[in-house]
């Protein structure tokens, strides 16, 4: 008997189940079963599996998890569509609760890193990360950052706590600070970005962006780094959005080519209703910077309603006004 | 003038250098002194590794092996990109190797290198590795069927265990063929 036989015979006693054998007496021979192990066995198997590779093959589970991402980005792209308050908040609830601490997939720098490398992940078993990135792609290109003002869960959860804490508590930057700082995070982008490609270091990400705690997954320094993070939050809304976040700013400068932007009247020329109440310092004057604005709406709400927005209270008061005139 | 002959002189020592360091690197000793860790946690009985070259690059882990006996064959070693299936994580490729019985059995799983952001607490998780232990290359071996996905990441945990079986299915045919052959 030879050394192969004996592992062969090994091989045989193992797939009929008598467990990890490592080494059988030689007398237990190849034929002691009623199938042999052929090499013809296996090549099925290994032809099984590539037949497997195709995307008819999705288990319940992945199949699930497509589903629970179009839902998502679903549910906030009606919520945007809508221009409701009230689905807005049950869409951040979502993306904090789903794509937060459920998934944690949120996008991140490293997605741009890899697609920077051109390493793109097998499509067969992304599916749902090929959904999630297609749809920021594609909304920031027809609305802007709608990614940012409702489906990334960080952004969700500091708009949320916006909510709940008292507004007495906050700061508001004044616009020329504002301004300056808004250009930190492209900084903090090509910083990353170099530091990225000289380095090949992924890691990177763990000290430049929040995400990972919904992991619950963190270092010592990390969730120092996340509770200083989340305090400043308190004071200053959305700190992390409109002047730290890389992902934000890659977004930012595509929305550069937003193709659907938001509507001005003549009148916002010199109104300044909608630049008080944008909380995230997107208006000035007459202009909106597309590369601020996360489409929250806020501002577009006040467009259509005739009791507030300057516009249609011209309008109201100019029949009137001529019928005065006349009479 | 001058300047240019030492640029040029630079490249012509430098390229062979490059190319010496990462030659060595994937030849046998150096390959194993690189993966040992590894290769002592998936064949914890193996006390003597070799690096086998070809179609399949591989680790083989013997047992007893003395002076020019290489001793009795605990198991092979092999990365799943080595085998030609690769995973890519949300980050970058996540490499893992498999240790296997010579009777087609899963001894352990190790992550060798993962860079995921989001998905990692998943695929470098012991309770995600550790399934993989005392299984056979004919199990089904699919997440949600015989293997759990950790909640929540399932697309590195669903990519991760095809590579896993493929590679081990791969690995364990081209180990039958070669002892069918060697048979007299």
């Amino acid at each position: 008997m030879t050394v192969a036989g004996t592992i062969l015979a090994c091989a045989m006693a193992s797939y009929l189940g008598t467990g990890p054998v490592l080494v059988e007496p030689p007398s237990q021979a190849v034929e002691t079963g009623q199938s042999t192990l052929s090499l013809e066995d296996l090549d099925a198997l290994l032809e099984e599996d590539e037949a497997e590779e195709s995307v008819a093959s999705l288990n319940s589970s992945e199949v699930a998890d497509i589903i629970g991402i179009v839902v998502v980005l679903g549910f906030a792209f009606f919520s945007f569509a809508r221009k409701s308050v009230a689905l807005k908040y049950i869409s951040f609830a979502l993306s904090i609760a789903y794509l937060g601490f459920y998934k944690s997939n949120l996008v991140s720098i490293v997605n741009i890193f890899a697609i920077l490398q051109g390493n793109l992940p097998g499509f067969r078993y992304s599916i749902p990360w090929y959904l999630l990135i297609g749809f920021t792609v594609v909304s920031t290109v027809l609305w802007g950052r709608l990614y940012c003002g409702r489906i990334c869960a960080f952004g969700a959860l500091t708009q949320a706590l916006d909510r709940i804490l008292p507004s007495r508590l906050r700061i508001d930057p004044p616009a020329w600070l504002d301004r300056r700082l808004a250009y930190l995070k492209y900084g903090i982008l090509g910083g990353v970005l170099v530091y990225f490609l000289s380095t090949g270091d992924f890691l990177i990400y763990r000290y430049v962006e929040p995400f990972w705690m919904f992991t619950l997954n963190g270092n010592a320094v990390m969730w120092t780094l996340v509770t200083i993070l989340l305090i400043a939050t308190v004071f200053v809304r959305n700190l992390y959005c409109r002047y730290l976040c890389s992902v934000g700013a890659a977004l930012g400068l595509i929305s550069n080519f937003t193709v659907f932007r938001i509507k001005r009247w003549g009148e916002c020329q010199t109104c300044k209703i909608c630049e008080k109440a944008c909380e995230w310092g997107a208006i000035d004057g007459p202009k909106i910077s597309v590369a601020e604005c996360v489409r929250c709406d806020d501002c577009e709400r006040i467009y259509h309603d005739e009791k507030k927005c300057v516009h249609w209270i011209v309008l109201r008061k100019k029949p009137r006004a001529q019928t005065a005139a006349s009479s | 003038m001058r300047r240019f002959t030492a640029a040029i002189a630079i490249i012509a020592i430098s390229i062979p250098t490059v190319l010496l360091t990462y030659g060595r690197s994937q030849v046998g000793g150096a390959r194993v002194e690189q993966y040992l860790e590894h290769l002592r946690t998936v064949l914890p009985e193996a006390d003597h590794f070799v690096s086998k070259d070809g179609e399949y690059p591989h680790f083989r882990g013997y047992t007893r092996s003395t002076g020019d006996d290489v001793g009795t064959l605990v198991g092979l070693a092999y990365l799943n990109s080595d085998v030609g299936h690769v995973i890519t994580g949300y980050a970058s490729e996540i490499v893992v190797m498999v240790g296997l019985r010579p009777v087609g059995t899963i001894t352990a799983v190790t992550v060798v290198t993962h860079n995921e952001p989001y998905g990692y607490r998943s695929i470098d998780l012991a309770r995600f590795r550790d399934q993989f232990t005392n299984r056979r290359y004919r199990e089904r071996l699919r997440v949600g069927d015989d293997v759990d996905g950790i909640s929540g990441a399932t697309i590195t945990v669903s990519a991760a265990t095809s590579a896993i079986r493929r590679s081990t299915r791969r690995m364990f045919r081209e180990f039958v063929k070669e002892q069918i052959e060697a048979q007299p």
